[in-house]
């Protein structure tokens, strides 16, 4: 079996899908990072062209009154010629004035969304044509009285775009045919049938199998309409071994791509940087001279120029960029700051007799802070492509390698045995399909009751939902990072309800409906089915999101938004409802740990992906790109997903949901696993990280973006530990240790923090609570079912899940009313230690006496259920 | 006698028409105190732009009481659509105060349009610029606050802190400024040293000339004009005289800047000015409603103009910053 040159060919078909992922994600960064940094070259002459209506308003009078206000407009085109025009505007959105007379009355919509959505007086935004920098106008109260944009066509913008494209291109080429060409060499070296033992004997037993039925022909025909057999695909030797090696050139080859392609991207874009930064330093010089020739022109002698020197200080506290800025003229040097970095000098000719030189030094940590902006945001793509490449890689190497060779080794074992009573039909590769199609029609004719006693091998595992879930869960969180945004653009029609709260309501619809719907999950499941139930919920998903992109109002949108949070809750838990009833209780805590780290990886990709693509595409779009995803995974869960209803029959009786699952607490090991793993965890995941950390990040003088990025490494450590979990003994031999243990170290985190917060120790207390939510998913899931199976066998696996899951939803909103109450008084400082001091002790307490009772009461996976 | 019934037909039809058109073609006039100025003519170039066939008339007091005493008899004969009036002084003689006519007017049903009135509340004109309290009276303010003329000395003086202003007791306009800048003296915290002029206009230009003479003993920092239509006219011997004392002047008229020595004004142009008395005369002639109902219109175009030869002769620049929105001009050398 010549696996290699197979693995060769998946290899160059993921690398081309990685590639293709991160060109045009990354794409859309370039297009974002350059937009951003022609709008803030923009922004400085928006500045320059409002300082004199600012005057305005401070002596009292409204902008639209200054007689003059189109050649103080026109001034700004003087400055920049490439600036299309100048337009000063009213808030409510009318042109008063523009350097430039067109037709147009009125700004446009997005200007004025823009303009809205600022709470600072610089803004900017991108049109259809024009890339657009503007500047509010406020009284001394406060209040926006009028605002300045200024327009580039978007020219520079295209060519820039597609320069990068091409470069992509080229890159990405030449990535998959050295990647293909590299992982054709890896698997060939590391796949040796010397060293492929469990290889050689799957293959030995197909060769076997092949030998003992050779001559007997029958009707394929009939494979298709034979009864299924469905069988968790273990994780065997041959699994592990093959795992293993694919796993470690995939990985190779997903690091040195991505971080090649990142290289390429931050290369490119970097060299963006230095000019541009060049350029807002000579168009502040430009500005300054503009002035200074303004006043000589009006009859103001050079060396008699007034206020000239806190013009300069105003131009630097105006533009941050500007460490120093100096004017040379009549022998008299004028200057603040003091000049370091790169600095713009220019010689200029102020009138017939004046020459002067104008200096304008920029801020070295401004290019630092941009470098470093770029590789964060390049590093978020990377990681983004990343996960999903794990996704793609797992199901491409589950469904067209290591599921058709288990499946065939399966059937040839039962062949060998004598049982000759399955058969199996791989799609592809083309290799195993032909063998596996040799093989059913011997079995098909040399079954000892013809083809009545022998069934379809369908093998199902973790790998069915992986790709489904995570594209679920990106579908779900991508419009996070704008919604608040987009919530506040609707009209609000509950009158009696403020606009803050009503904004709000969206949220909350979604966790009620989340809450109730959870423990209806599990029973609805097993009624309809766990395929059915996702492919339904993911559809209705897809309408939500629709829904949700042409809600006239709020209360439209919270209704949707509603439906959205039951639908998303049903799917997710369909999914590892399907899980738990299909795999050996031997790999639940492995499987579960996995599960939660690839929803995470979604939550974690749709948070980075969705601003990113909201910022590039337009926030109905990203909607309808949900709406989009969201089919996708039910088209994918539909194809992967083995229909359980059909195979293991109807629920039992004592399976059904009561309102007997309040019977739960009638247990004590089931009170003390809610109050020292469930409540708590569930308390840090909402309350702390969700809550509390941005909070203190903006106390400890984080900036939002800052706050953004370790809200993903939280994410980021829980999907990374969560995976390791799969891989660590300890996690499954001790889950009860392993969860309490993990609380206890997250919540000492978070108590320490509460102390002394600070930047780099809230970026810890985010990454240690990650790894410890991520490596608890799996124990706590192996804990319900052992407690299921156990002391709360009365009431079933349904019950028991059904009140966790209330419980961790219901914990969490009580936690946060709770937690804001506790704020309120005594700060958020004292909330966090609260939490943490709450976390250590009732973890301590679970583990304690966990300790203490006899080893039956503890759960060890390795015994059979 | 066919060809004499139809010229006879002709003529009368010609006649008929030649009645229709005067009887729509409407008639305007204009009361002023000094001669036909910048506002005035503002107004006859609009009114003739809005409708090419009106009549506009101009009743000049010749800066004579005894004629302005006359003046609503002459309007009244002259059987008038609608009356615009030119400053305070001319506005009380032809209407009257509130407390003489209430909702009345002198003038009777003739609608009034008043325009260059610095203050018609304060001047018991009208009740307030909203609701003119008045039937057939309304009118044009062009006049920035008087806050936001301190708040442009400051901007071009950070220290200043002394105003100096000379007033006509004997005109209400002139009386009723004097009393709002000494208001705004105490509430925005700058000392104010005020010289009243009174009799004719020889005393009065020699009141003037110790005034300033004066003011600048007492370390005034600028002169304001405030509102006095013999300032106005005498206008190039007041800031001549300012001006060789090495006094600024900050003028709310806009011409004294371009056409006399004043330093620096923020107003709105005189011939704008008149242009709005038109248009808000124009609104009241092709519509139905009282004058009363239409509330006094404001200027809504101000410029800040400085005297770039009178910056030079004073060294007195403004900062670089408020450059940026000065118009500046040469005035008359």
């Amino acid at each position: 079996m010549k696996i290699h040159r197979w693995l060769t060919i998946l290899a160059c078909l993921y690398l081309g899908l990685a590639t293709l992922v991160f060109s045009s994600v990354a794409s859309l960064q370039q297009s974002k990072t350059h937009s951003q940094l022609i709008r803030d070259r923009l922004a400085i002459s928006v500045k320059g062209a409002s300082r004199p209506f600012e005057t305005v308003i401070s002596l009292g009078l409204p902008v639209s009154m200054l007689r003059n206000r189109a050649e103080v407009l026109a001034r700004a085109i003087q400055i920049d010629p490439s600036i299309y025009n100048v337009v000063l505007f009213n808030p409510s959105g009318i042109i008063v004035e523009q350097a430039v007379t067109s037709s147009q009355n009125a700004v446009s919509e997005s200007v004025l969304k823009a303009l809205r959505r600022s709470e600072y007086p610089d803004w900017s935004t991108q049109t259809e044509s024009h890339l657009i920098a503007g500047h509010s106008i406020y009284t001394t109260s406060g209040q926006v009285v009028g605002a300045i944009y200024a327009s580039y066509p978007l020219t520079e913008l295209t060519k820039l775009s597609w320069n990068f494209r091409w470069t992509m291109l080229k890159f990405s080429a030449l990535a998959c045919i050295l990647g293909g060409f590299l992982s054709w060499l890896a698997f060939k070296a590391l796949l040796r049938p010397s060293e492929s033992e469990t290889l050689l004997a799957a293959e030995a037993d197909i060769s076997g199998a092949e030998e003992a039925l050779v001559g007997a022909s029958a009707d394929l025909n009939v494979t298709n309409s034979l009864p299924v057999q469905l069988q968790a695909l273990h994780n065997s030797d041959f699994n592990r071994h093959l795992n293993r090696r694919t796993s470690a050139v995939f990985a190779s080859l997903t690091l040195v791509t991505l971080v090649g392609l990142a290289w390429v991207s931050h290369a490119v874009l970097s060299k963006s940087l230095v000019p541009e930064l060049d350029r807002r330093a000579a168009l502040v010089a430009h500005t300054l001279t503009e002035n200074v020739k303004t006043a000589i022109e009006a009859g103001i002698p050079a060396d008699q120029l007034v206020g000239l020197k806190a013009a300069l200080q105003d131009m630097q506290a105006r533009f941050p960029e500007v460490r120093s800025i100096s004017i040379s003229l009549s022998g008299i040097e004028t200057s603040v700051g003091s000049p370091t970095g790169r600095t713009y000098r220019e010689v200029v000719q102020f009138s017939p007799y004046d020459t002067g030189v104008v200096s304008v030094s920029s801020d070295p940590r401004m290019l630092t802070r941009q470098f470093r902006a770029l590789f964060l945001d390049l590093s978020v793509i990377v990681v983004f492509t990343a996960l999903l490449a794990v996704e793609i890689a797992t199901i491409l190497l589950s469904k067209s390698l290591i599921g058709p060779i288990s499946g065939l080794a399966v059937v040839a074992r039962s062949v060998l045995d004598g049982r000759r009573n399955l058969v199996f039909s791989p799609k592809w590769p083309a290799e195993l399909r032909l063998r596996a199609q040799r093989l059913n029609t011997a079995i098909l004719a040399s079954a000892p009751n013809g083809a009545a006693s022998v069934h379809r091998l369908r093998l199902a595992s973790l790998a069915d939902v992986r790709l489904g879930l995570f594209l679920f869960a990106v579908a779900d969180e991508a419009p996070l990072s704008f919604f608040v945004l987009f919530m506040q653009d609707l009209p609000n029609d509950l009158a009696f309800v403020p606009s803050e709260l009503a904004i709000s309501l969206p949220f909350a619809g979604y966790l009620i409906s989340a809450l109730i719907c959870a423990p209806l999950a599990r029973p609805l499941g097993q009624k309809i089915g766990y395929r059915q139930l996702f492919i339904t919920a993911a559809l209705l998903t897809a309408v939500a999101k629709i829904g949700l992109l042409s809600a006239p109002s709020i209360l439209v949108a919270t209704l949707w938004q509603s439906l959205n949070g039951a639908l998303f809750v049903l799917a997710m838990l369909a999914c590892q409802d399907y899980l738990l009833d299909l795999l050996p209780s031997k790999e639940r805590v492995r499987s579960m740990a996995i599960f939660r780290a690839v929803l995470f990886s979604g939550v974690f990709a749709g948070t980075a992906i969705g601003g990113i693509l909201a910022d590039r595409i337009g926030e109905p779009a990203v909607f309808a790109f949900c709406a989009g995803l969201a089919t996708i995974a039910a088209v994918l869960i539909w194809m992967q997903m083995a229909p359980l209803g059909e195979v293991f029959g109807s629920v039992d009786e004592d399976q059904r949901l009561s309102l007997g699952f309040l019977k739960c607490f009638g247990d004590w090991r089931f009170v003390l696993f809610a109050l020292g793993v469930i409540a708590p965890q569930a308390i840090i995941d909402h309350v702390f990280i969700s809550y509390l950390l941005a909070l203190l990040m903006d106390d400890a003088g984080a900036s939002i973006r800052m706050i953004a990025q370790v809200m993903m490494l939280f994410f980021l450590a829980l999907t990374l530990a969560g995976q390791a979990a799969g891989h660590i003994k300890f996690v499954s031999t001790a889950p009860q240790a392993c969860a309490g243990l993990g609380t206890l170290a997250a919540g000492a985190v978070i108590w320490h923090i509460g102390a002394a917060p600070s930047f780099e120790g809230l970026l810890f207390v985010a990454v240690v609570s990650g790894a410890a939510l991520g490596l608890s998913a799996g124990p706590i899931t192996a804990i319900v079912v052992h407690l299921s199976q156990t002391s709360l066998s009365h009431l079933g696996l349904t019950n028991v899940l059904g009140m966790v899951r209330v419980l961790e939803r219901a914990g969490a909103a009580a936690a946060m009313v709770s937690a804001g109450a506790f704020a309120a008084s005594f700060g958020f400082e004292r909330t966090t230690s609260m939490i943490g001091i709450y976390a250590c002790f009732a973890a301590a307490g679970f583990v304690v006496v966990t300790i203490a009772t006899r080893p039956a009461d503890r759960v060890a996976t390795s015994r059979k259920e | 006698m066919k060809y004499r019934n139809g010229l006879l037909g002709f003529i009368l039809f010609a006649s008929l028409v030649a009645q229709v058109a005067a009887d729509t073609s409407n008639r305007v006039g204009m009361v002023l105190w000094a001669g036909c100025e910048d506002v005035c003519r503002g107004v006859a170039d609009q009114l003739r732009a809005m409708d090419p066939g009106i009549e506009f008339l101009q009743f000049d007091a010749a800066r004579d009481e005894n004629v302005l005493a006359r003046m609503p008899d002459l309007v009244k004969d002259a059987k008038l659509d609608l009356l615009v009036t030119w400053g305070t002084r001319v506005t009380r003689q032809m209407v009257g105060t509130k407390a003489e006519f209430n909702e009345g007017s002198r003038m009777g049903d003739m609608p009034v349009v008043f325009t260059v009135v610095s203050d018609p509340v304060a001047s018991d004109i009208v009740d307030s610029y909203t609701e003119t309290g008045r039937t057939q009276i309304t009118g044009t303010r062009n006049r920035v606050p008087e806050a936001v003329n301190i708040n442009g000395l400051r901007r071009v003086m950070p220290d200043f802190n002394h105003l100096g202003l000379i007033y006509e007791p004997e005109a209400d306009n002139s009386l009723r400024k004097f009393e709002e800048i000494n208001a705004l003296s105490k509430q925005e915290g700058f000392h104010l040293t005020a010289v009243p002029v009174r009799g004719g206009d020889p005393a009065k230009l020699q009141h003037m000339a110790t005034g300033i003479a004066q003011m600048k003993a007492a370390g005034v920092q600028f002169i304001y004009l405030g509102s006095s239509t013999f300032l106005e006219t005498h206008a190039d011997t007041f800031t001549e005289t300012a001006l060789s004392h090495g006094l600024p002047v900050l003028s709310p008229y806009e011409k004294l800047v371009h056409e006399s020595q004043a330093y620096l004004s923020i107003a709105a142009r005189d011939y704008d000015v008149g242009k709005l008395a038109a248009q808000q005369a124009m609104r009241i002639l092709n519509s139905d409603a009282q004058a009363g109902s239409y509330p006094v219109l404001a200027m809504e175009e101000f410029a800040f103009v400085l005297n770039g030869s009178v910056a030079k002769k004073l060294s007195l620049y403004p900062p670089l910053d408020m450059m940026q929105l000065f118009e500046v001009t040469e005035g008359r050398q």
